[in-house]
């Protein structure tokens, strides 16, 4: 099975691999009715999944991940498709709007959301909304997908290709989070900056993620660039109007979601607010895990409080302050951990903020990456002017710890660990030179001053 | 005895520099963009950085220095005495 994605001046070439799992997940899609405009009226489709990958025979990125859904009817397949065709639209205009610098197609970095393109089973062309079908004149950001060959006898003997759709994705590796950091990984905030951005491009398109949580986050590096990239759209909606019902993961709710869900005399109302409030939780989430350690938001943070134990320490700004004290004792982390607390309580800065319809996730981390600068790097820093003497004295050391944290691919946070062990060795090194020099100094000085002093007392 | 001398050195440095992860910690995000920054970026933050590097050095070398004098004085004392009398008795 061959899939053909191309664009103007582009062209993938995909070869679907066989599952190594044959089996089938059940997943459910609540899509709008084809032809209810905005009533909000959904229907129900009940989907089997097939998780494979593809390898590109062509230019551009490697590895791709295949999901193919098989859907029960013809109205449930063309809702799907409907469904899917609007939400990688949206997804790719959420990235377009991070930039051209070094894109040359829309389906190379940089990303805040992995791209996904719909594939027709019938091998019919499926192009995004907007575009047109003729090859001249045709925007820039057009992909037209297209299935070669028939499906497989692997998908299932005798299946009626019009009910089955593929959605192709770049595959990422994921990423291992550091478990606890006593100190914070700051170093990690610069590279959440696009996942940000492109979060607050896709509210403002009226579309949310909806299950932004560390697993769902991965570390992409493509030529020259680098950053945080969101996976994993099954749950991605249309927030405005909101979706009767909300897939997600429980763990990392927000805390108004939850309220929703726990007390039966609100009633259970979605409004988009609260699916932009569930992403920009789902991003605290995970700038946490950086800067934290993933075991202590999931066993600290999204655990119930000491002292409140009806309620999370997520849910209260002076509960998460506590927590986040107690994590990072040094008080010099204070203007840090109140910029961080913030957004988890109910005031302007808190629960107002997160279910606003403005942009907020972008203004948030610069917020946090200006409080990181605030924060006493020991009291007294040392004059950079006074150190000039000192640098050029171990210049050659500085650059060789660089040279060896920038070799090899890595991500940041490996290659700042890989300098801090060069900083060690090359401590230990510098140590060990000075020790033997002054022992030999001392030794030789004394042996001829023993000398010099015996020969003149024996010759005497 | 060079294996425990080692050691000894080891210690001492990780003593008193402390752990590199721990004592750059309080650089942040700049010590990451430092890395990732090309040869011969000035930006005061880097020099900062470089700064503190080159500090983290050179309290390595003063805690190498100051075991290499220890042990020098004992050894080339020891020796000394031993070269004295040999060259008295042979003068």
């Amino acid at each position: 099975m061959v899939i053909d994605l191309s664009g103007p001046n582009w062209h993938v070439q995909l070869t679907v691999a066989p599952p190594v799992n044959p089996d089938r997940k059940p997943v459910d899609f609540d899509v709008p009715m084809i032809g209810a405009g905005a009533s909000g009226q959904l229907r129900r489709i009940r989907t089997e999944v097939i998780f494979t990958t593809a390898a590109n025979e062509r230019n551009g990125w490697q590895n791709w991940h295949v999901k193919i859904y098989g859907c029960a009817d013809l109205g449930d397949a063309e809702a799907l498709r409907q469904h899917l065709h609007e939400q990688a639209s949206a997804l790719q205009r959420a990235n377009q709007y991070l930039g051209g610098h070094g894109r040359r197609t829309p389906i190379e970095p940089p990303w805040a959301v992995v791209p996904v393109q719909v594939v027709r089973g019938d091998g019919q062309l499926e192009q995004l909304s907007g575009a047109v079908t003729t090859r001249l004149g045709t925007p820039s950001d057009q992909i037209v997908a297209q299935l070669y060959r028939r499906l497989p006898s692997w998908i299932g003997e005798g299946a009626r290709p019009d009910l089955y759709l593929l959605a192709v994705s770049p595959q990422i590796d994921l990423l291992k989070w550091e478990s606890l950091r006593r100190w914070p990984g700051t170093e990690h905030l610069i590279d959440f900056r696009q996942l940000a951005a492109g979060l607050d491009q896709l509210h403002q398109l009226k579309w949310a993620h909806c299950d932004l949580k560390p697993d769902n986050v991965c570390w992409c590096t493509y030529q020259e660039t680098s950053g945080y990239v969101l996976i994993d759209t099954d749950a991605a909606t249309q927030a405005d109007p909101p979706p009767s019902v909300l897939r997600g993961t429980e763990l990392y709710e927000y805390g108004g979601l939850r309220r929703l869900r726990t007390d039966p005399a609100r009633g259970w109302h979605l409004s988009p607010g609260l699916l932009y409030a569930q992403d920009r939780f789902g991003l605290m989430i995970v700038v946490l895990c950086a800067l934290a350690g993933r075991h202590w938001v999931e066993n600290t943070l999204l655990n119930m409080d000491p002292d409140d134990p009806r309620h999370r320490v997520a849910d209260s700004e002076p509960a998460v302050q506590k927590a986040l004290r107690e994590h990072w004792a040094d008080p010099r982390w204070r203007p840090l951990i109140a910029v961080l607390a913030e957004p988890f309580g109910t005031g302007p800065r808190g629960q107002i903020a997160l279910e606003a319809s403005q942009p907020w996730a972008e203004a948030w981390l610069a917020a946090v990456i200006e409080a990181e600068q605030r924060c006493d790097r020991d009291g007294s820093p040392q004059p950079v002017p006074a150190a000039t003497e000192l640098l050029s004295a171990y210049a050659g050391h500085i650059e060789a710890v660089r040279t060896y944290a920038q070799h090899g691919p890595a991500t940041r946070p490996e290659r700042v660990h890989r300098a801090y062990d060069a900083i060690g060795s090359r401590a230990q090194e510098v140590a060990l030179r000075q020790a033997v020099l002054w022992l030999s100094i001392w030794c030789l000085g004394a042996v001829a001053v023993a000398v010099a002093l015996g020969v003149l007392v024996g010759g005497g | 005895m060079t294996d425990s001398w080692r050691v000894a050195l080891r210690d001492r440095v990780a003593r008193r520099c402390g752990e590199p992860d721990k004592h750059f910690a309080r650089y942040g995000y700049t010590f990451g963009n430092w890395i990732d920054a090309p040869p011969g970026a000035r930006l005061p933050a880097f020099l900062e950085v470089e700064a503190g590097v080159a500090d983290y050095l050179r309290v390595a070398a003063q805690t190498g220095r100051h075991l290499g004098t220890v042990a020098g004085l004992a050894i080339g004392g020891a020796a000394a005495t031993l070269v004295f009398l040999v060259v008295c008795v042979v003068a």
